[in-house]
C-alpha cells in the first residue's frame, strides 16, 4: 500500500477525543468564564461590606504605607489561628523608598464582621457592618494606600463599582442602538438602510477620544461623580452602535429571506411580529458574543478616560483615576501596589474573553 | 353557490416599470365558488406562483401588480393595503408554501408556532390558542396524545410538517386555501396523504382550494375544474375530468403525455414524451401564440397574432387557433 498512512493522515488532520468534546469544552469555558465574572460582580457590588474602609477615608499619618502582610506567626513563634497584622511605623526621616517598618510589639488581630462607623459629617456617625478589620486606633492596609493615605483594597472594591459597571451600562447601550438602527436598517431596506449605514460609517471614523474632549469641553469644569459616570457611559455607549448594527443587520439580511419568514407573513404576521419573533431571535448569538467582547474594551475606555482625568473625578475612585497617580514618576517608581488596578483588569479581561470564545464556539 | 373570489385581467410583472419588464403574468381571470377546488397546472416559471403571491400582496421585491383586480367577498385584495391583507391573510385566505421543511421556525416548537396564528387572527390569549392548536392538530391528523405540538420542526418528518403547515392554514377556518406545489417536495406515498388529507378537509370545511401544481395526477381528486398557465396567461381551463381526459390545446396534450405510466400495458408502451424547446423569456414573447414556437400543431396565424378565447365546448375555454 504505497502513501496509505500519508494519506490517512491528510485525511484525518484533527483526530478529537470523542465526539462531542469541542463542545463540551465550549461549555466548560462558557462556566468557567461565567463563574469568575460573577464572582467579580459580587465582590464589587458588596464593596460596603467587603472594604474595610470607605474609600475616600484619609489617614494623612500613613501615606503611601505598603501592604501589610498577613501573619499567623509572631515574633515569639507562638502560633495564632487568628491572622494578625503587625502596625506600621511611618518613618519620614528615612532615606529608604518606602519608609514603614512593621512594629513587631503591636499585634492587631484581625477581626471578623466588626461594626465601623461611616466616615464623613453626614454619616452622624451611623455604623454598618464590614467584613473584616482591626480594634481602632490599629488600622489594616491589606494592598497598601495611596498619597492621602487612602485604603487601596477599599478604593479598588469601590472602583470597581465605575469601572466595571460603566464598561456593562455602556455596552448595553450600544448593542441595544445596535439592534435598533441595526434591524431597522436590514429590514427595511433602501433609503432607511442607507442613511443608517452611512451614519455607522461616520461613527466608526470618529475619534471618539477627541469626540469626549470636545463634549466634556462643553460641560463645566468641576461635574459631579454621578454625571460624569453617566456622561462617560453616553459618550462610550453612543459611539459605539455602528459595529454591532452592522454585525446585527448581516443576520437580519439573511434571516428576512427565510422560508418560514414568508410563511408566517402569508399567515398573517405584520413586520413588527416578523421582526420581532422570527428575525431578531437569530441575532442573539452575535449579540452576546458582541457583548462579551465589547464590555472589557468598554471597560478600558472608561479607564483610559478617567486615567486622563476626564471621566469620573476624585474622590470617588475608579480605577482609571486610581492608576492616574501612577503618572508621577516617583510613585511609579517606588510604590508597586499603586498598579493594582491595573492588574485587576487582567483577570476580569481573560473572564470576558473566555466567555466570548465560548460563545463564539457555540454560535 | 355564492361567488367567493373573482380574478379578472390580472398582470403581474417584474423589473422597472418601463422597458425590461417580464411579464410574469398576464391578463389572467378566473372565478371560484365557494368550497370549490380548482387546478392551476403548469411548467415551472409561468408565472403560477407569481399568481397566487400577488393575490396576497406577497410578491417579492420588483415585482407588482400592473393592471387586474381579485375581488374577494366584495373587496378587491390588490388595492386593499398591507394593514387589509394582514387580517385576511391566514384568517381568511391561507397560502401554503412549497417547502414544508423550511416554512416552519426551526426554533419554536410546533404548538406555539400554531398559537401564534390564533392568537393574531382570533384574539385568544395564549392557553387558549395552544389548546385551540392541539384540537386544529387533531383534525390534520394527528392522534391527541402525540403531543405534536411540544415538538421542535426537526423531529417531525416532511409529511408530517405538511401537515403542520397545512394545520396553520385551516386554523382559523378560512374561506380560500391557496397551496403552492404542497407535495413537490415529498415521497409519492405521502403525496397522496397529503392530497387526500386536503380533500377531506375542503369537503368537511367548506374551503375553497386552489392547488398550484406541475403534475396533473394530484390534482384528480381535489380539482374541479383545471386552469392550464402557459408563459404567463391561461391557455385552457374547464371542468377537470375533461381537461385531463381530452386536452384541447397542445401545450395541454403535450404535459399531459409527459406523465409516467409506471404499469403500461404492452400495447401502449412507447418512449417517454417531452415537450421540445424550452418556455419563452417572459421579457420577450413572441407577438403571436406564446407556445406556438414549440407547438406540434402550428400554423401561421399562430405567430401573427395572440390567440382568443374559444369554446369548443360548452364548459371549455381554450385559447388556441386549431379550435376557430
Amino acid at each position: 500500500m504505497p502513501q496509505g498512512s500519508a494519506e490517512f493522515g491528510a485525511f484525518c488532520p484533527t483526530l478529537r477525543p470523542f465526539p462531542g468534546a469541542a463542545r463540551y469544552q465550549m461549555k466548560g469555558k462558557l462556566k468557567f468564564g461565567l463563574l469568575g465574572l460573577v464572582l467579580i460582580h459580587l465582590v464589587v457590588l458588596g464593596a460596603r461590606v467587603f472594604a474595610p474602609y470607605d474609600p475616600a477615608e484619609q489617614h494623612r499619618d500613613s501615606p503611601f504605607a505598603p501592604p501589610m502582610r498577613l501573619h499567623w506567626v509572631d515574633a515569639r513563634g507562638h502560633t495564632h489561628l487568628r491572622p494578625f497584622v503587625y502596625a506600621l511605623v511611618y518613618h519620614p526621616e528615612s532615606s529608604a523608598a518606602v519608609p514603614y517598618k512593621e512594629d513587631r510589639n503591636r499585634r492587631l488581630p484581625v477581626r471578623f464582621f466588626v461594626e465601623k462607623a461611616i466616615a464623613g459629617v453626614e454619616a452622624q456617625g451611623a455604623k454598618h457592618l464590614r467584613l473584616f478589620g482591626v480594634d481602632p486606633p490599629g488600622e489594616i492596609f491589606l494592598l497598601g494606600t495611596d498619597d492621602f493615605g487612602r485604603d487601596q483594597l477599599s478604593r479598588l472594591l469601590y472602583g470597581g463599582q465605575v469601572s466595571l459597571f460603566a464598561g456593562l451600562f455602556a455596552a448595553a447601550l450600544s448593542l441595544g442602538l445596535g439592534v435598533l438602527l441595526g434591524s431597522a436598517s436590514g429590514f427595511y431596506g433602501s433609503w432607511l438602510d442607507a442613511i443608517i449605514m452611512r451614519g455607522a460609517e461616520i461613527f466608526m471614523a470618529l475619534p471618539w477620544i477627541y469626540l469626549l474632549f470636545a463634549v466634556r469641553a462643553f460641560l463645566p469644569l468641576h461635574v459631579g461623580a454621578r454625571e460624569s459616570f453617566f456622561l462617560l457611559v453616553g459618550v462610550i455607549g453612543l459611539t459605539g452602535w455602528a459595529r454591532p448594527s452592522r454585525l446585527v443587520r448581516g443576520v437580519v439580511l439573511s434571516a428576512k429571506h427565510r422560508e418560514y419568514v414568508l410563511a408566517a407573513r402569508s399567515f398573517g404576521a405584520s413586520n413588527f411580529y416578523l421582526l420581532r419573533r422570527h428575525i431578531l431571535s437569530e441575532t442573539y448569538g452575535v449579540v452576546l458574543t458582541q457583548a462579551a467582547l465589547l464590555i472589557p474594551q468598554y471597560i478600558l475606555a472608561e479607564v483610559t478616560f478617567s486615567f486622563l482625568g476626564l471621566g469620573v473625578s476624585e474622590p470617588a475612585p475608579s480605577w482609571g483615576n486610581m492608576l492616574a497617580a501612577l503618572q508621577k514618576l516617583s510613585v511609579l517608581e517606588s510604590y508597586w501596589w499603586m498598579f493594582a488596578a491595573g492588574l485587576v483588569l487582567v483577570p476580569v479581561f481573560l473572564f470576558y474573553h473566555l466567555v466570548a470564545d465560548a460563545l463564539q464556539q457555540g454560535a | 353557490m355564492a361567488s367567493l373570489l373573482k380574478v379578472h385581467d390580472l398582470t403581474v410583472c417584474y423589473g422597472d416599470r418601463t422597458e425590461r419588464q417580464i411579464r410574469a403574468v398576464s391578463g389572467v381571470g378566473f372565478d371560484l365558488v365557494e368550497g370549490e377546488g380548482i387546478g392551476i397546472l403548469g411548467e415551472s416559471g409561468c408565472g403560477k406562483t407569481s399568481l397566487a403571491s400577488a393575490m396576497l400582496g406577497l410578491l417579492p421585491r420588483g415585482g407588482y401588480v400592473l393592471r387586474g383586480s381579485a375581488v374577494f367577498r366584495g373587496t378587491d385584495l390588490l388595492t386593499l393595503g398591507e394593514p387589509g391583507l394582514q387580517r385576511i391573510r391566514g384568517a381568511e385566505i391561507s397560502l401554503i408554501h412549497q417547502e414544508p421543511a423550511l416554512a416552519l421556525n426551526p426554533v419554536l416548537r410546533v404548538g406555539d408556532q400554531m398559537a401564534e396564528i390564533l392568537i393574531a387572527h382570533r384574539r385568544m390569549n395564549s392557553k387558549q390558542a395552544r389548546n385551540e392548536a392541539k384540537k386544529v392538530l387533531e383534525q390534520v391528523g394527528f392522534s391527541v396524545d402525540s403531543n405534536i405540538d411540544q415538538a421542535f420542526p426537526h423531529q417531525l418528518s416532511g409529511g408530517q410538517k405538511q401537515r403542520v403547515v397545512i394545520a396553520q392554514a385551516i386554523a382559523c377556518g378560512p374561506a380560500l386555501v391557496i397551496a403552492d406545489e404542497p407535495v413537490a417536495s415529498l415521497d409519492a406515498v405521502v403525496q397522496m396523504e397529503i392530497i387526500n388529507l386536503l380533500q377531506s378537509l375542503r369537503k368537511r370545511l367548506n374551503l375553497a382550494l386552489i392547488l398550484i401544481t406541475h403534475t396533473p395526477d394530484i390534482l384528480v381528486p381535489i380539482a374541479q375544474r383545471i386552469l392550464v398557465m402557459y408563459a404567463g396567461r391561461i391557455v385552457e381551463q374547464g371542468p377537470a375530468h375533461q381537461v385531463l381526459e381530452a386536452p384541447l390545446h397542445p401545450y395541454t396534450q403535450g404535459l399531459l403525455k409527459c406523465g409516467l405510466d409506471l404499469f403500461p400495458r404492452e400495447s401502449s408502451v412507447r418512449p417517454l414524451a417531452s415537450i421540445p424547446g424550452e418556455p419563452p423569456n417572459l421579457a420577450a414573447l413572441p407577438t403571436g401564440c406564446a407556445f406556438a414556437p414549440r407547438c406540434s400543431d402550428r400554423m401561421e396565424v399562430c405567430e401573427a397574432r395572440a390567440p382568443i378565447e374559444l369554446h369548443p365546448e360548452k364548459t371549455r375555454d381554450v385559447w388556441c387557433f386549431k379550435y376557430e
